[in-house]
């Protein structure tokens, strides 16, 4: 087995028993990512040399004696709205293409104290607004199963990168499912964390209220020990939690034995596929037989969360985009007054998608929208929120599907932005509530692409999300899968 | 009066708002997506939450004090770093006293 086919824990466990250096891994992935780029276009920014700059310097400490954290010599891809000091950090936007940031973001200090050598930044939709990374201002990313449909989004680079074997972890972010969709849609496992578990500090903000930033792996193993190392309080990020981090890989080989399991009924209606129906009831029927108790949940709001989601993200995405007026940094275009050099600037800088948020944005917080459009999305969240409280007083999980379907094709739905959502519509609303959640593949669809089950638990219970996923990945056998990378299904 | 018609003539009025200049065949596009999705996430208000508290965040966040540190800020050097706009150690930008905001 080459290495860059191998796990995270794999590489791990190599690397501390030196059967393997990191620089010959960071190698292996650096040389995949030669080969399939060019098919795959994972990556919009490739560190190569920072990378194996990395890996020297852990096999220089490793040849010393120091003790490591379990991750060290482990390369890692990173979502390209995620700050990298010296790395520039294009959000996949024109306005942003030339930005280099002064500094990491916190989670990247994190991994680089790991000893996290960095790949590089990976495609996504512009600041994160899509569903297929087809937004991205540069080239879209194409699904390794089958070149002609898209990754998802919108941590598409990101999921396809460890999918195509060009990484073995990245690091995605989900506001609306954009770890968890492209997890489903590439045969990866990913998760979102609580809202507050990971620190949002210096990862450009979509919509404030619930972005996280979360694991994208090839197993849940992989995934427990990149949240292990990224989870936890930061003072650069109030919203972050000082509830403590457990040691996730500890408790992946628990079992479901007596857990309570809720089986949403609102993920099975007509117009999703029957192949995600049946999976998601296979799934539900493992867990029975590894003792849970599996019965049937319900979140009554849920039929109006897309609409709620899409209100609140696209009034936060008004202001966070404030921020963007080319003076201090990103695309700048003069203009005879400073309006006009701000408006210019965006104008040019800013892709359809975005514009097109941020002008829904403007208008649901304009004085006579507030109240019939933001405000009852805000309430509306509230009910979601109470439907969660209510499931978790009787269920520790909840099961069902991740998307309606498996990968749809590239240019499909590029054009229709409402069916663009509504492939959103399984993972809008747990952001809503601040839950973590956690998408497996699970089986695949008539056309042999993976499909994934999401599980669901109350806010900083991922352990309990490690639990059940890794029985469910034991259960469909324990080998990652793994795409017959080819230009054929151009 | 439609939705429609509405939306169209407060684009521009929109894009002020937003500082966002728009290109004429863009208007045009980009007020039939808008008064699309509008018109669907108007669905949002057959929800009675008549006695419902809006909820900005997932779980009310806490309200946290620390001690007020003096940490390094970034040398200006790098804060300039990515732009054209420096002179000296300011940031330039066109006269802005005096200047009325354009409306389209």
């Amino acid at each position: 087995m080459k290495l860059y086919e191998m796990t995270a824990l794999e590489l791990s466990r190599l690397l501390q028993e030196k059967e393997v250096s990191a620089v010959e891994v960071a190698r292996s992935f650096i040389e995949r990512a030669d080969a399939v780029e060019p098919l795959v276009q994972a990556y919009i920014t490739r560190t190569p040399e920072e990378a194996l700059a990395g890996a020297e310097a852990v096999d220089a400490k490793r040849s010393r004696g120091e003790v490591l954290p379990p991750l060290a010599g482990v390369p890692l891809a990173i979502k390209d709205n995620i700050c990298t000091r010296g790395v520039r950090t294009t959000c996949a936007s024109r306005f942003l293409e030339d930005y280099v940031p002064p500094g990491d973001a916190s989670v990247i200090s994190k991994v680089r104290a790991a000893g996290m050598p960095l790949l590089g930044k990976t495609n996504m939709d512009e600041f994160a607004m899509g569903s297929s990374t087809e937004n991205s201002a540069f080239f879209p990313t194409r699904n390794p199963w089958d070149l002609s449909r898209v990754p998802g989004g919108s941590s598409g680079g990101s999921a396809a990168a460890v999918s195509a074997g060009a990484a073995p972890l990245a690091l995605g972010s989900d506001t609306g499912g954009s770890i968890r969709q492209p997890a489903a849609f590439c045969g990866v496992v990913g998760l979102r964390p609580t809202y507050g578990r990971v620190s949002r500090a210096g990862v450009v903000a979509l919509a404030s209220s619930m972005d996280q930033v979360g694991p994208i792996a090839l197993t849940v193993a992989d995934a427990a020990l990149l949240l292990e190392l990224i989870a936890g309080e930061d003072k650069a990020d109030f919203t972050t939690s000082s509830e403590p981090v457990p040691s996730y890989l500890d408790v992946l080989s628990q079992g479901v034995q007596g857990l309570r399991v809720g089986l949403l009924v609102e993920d099975g209606p007509a117009n999703f596929d029957p192949a995600v129906v049946a999976a998601v009831q296979k799934a539900a029927r493992k867990l029975e037989e590894g003792g849970a108790v599996v019965e049937e949940a319900s979140l009554p709001h849920v039929s109006y969360a897309l609409e709620a989601y899409q209100l609140i993200c696209a009034a936060e995405v008004s202001s966070n985009l404030g921020r963007f007026d080319g003076v201090r940094y990103g695309r700048c275009v003069a203009g005879e007054n400073v309006y006009a050099m701000f408006s210019r600037s965006r104008g040019e800088g800013f892709g359809p998608e975005v514009k097109r948020r941020l002008l829904l944005g403007t208008y649901v917080l304009s004085k006579k929208q507030y109240d019939a459009y933001y405000l009852q999305a805000l309430r509306v969240r509230a009910l979601v929120c109470r439907d969660y409280q209510s499931a978790f007083k009787r269920f520790d999980l909840l099961l069902g599907a991740v998307t309606p379907t498996a990968a749809f094709k590239l240019g499909e739905k590029v054009d229709d932005p409402l069916a663009m959502y509504h492939a959103d519509i399984c993972i809008v609303h747990g952001p809503l509530a601040g839950v973590p959640a956690i998408s497996v593949p699970y089986g695949f669809d008539g056309d042999g692409l993976p499909l994934g089950v999401q599980l669901t638990a109350a806010p900083y219970r991922e352990e309990l999300l490690f639990r059940a996923a890794h029985f469910l990945e034991q259960s469909r056998g324990a080998e990652p899968l793994r795409p017959q990378l080819s230009p054929s299904g151009l | 009066m439609s939705v429609e018609l509405k939306i169209e003539r407060e684009l521009d009025g929109l894009c002020a708002l937003a500082c966002l200049h728009l290109e004429a065949d863009e208007k045009r596009r980009m007020a039939r997506r808008l008064e699309e999705l509008i018109k669907a996430l108007r669905r949002i208000q057959e929800v009675d939450t008549a006695e419902v508290e809006p909820a900005a965040y997932p779980a009310a966040l806490p309200v946290r004090f620390r001690e007020d540190e003096v940490e390094p800020s970034l040398p200006p050097e790098q804060v300039f770093e990515n732009t054209a706009n420096r002179s000296g150690q300011y940031f330039h930008v066109p006269r802005i006293a005096g200047e009325e905001r354009e409306e389209s």
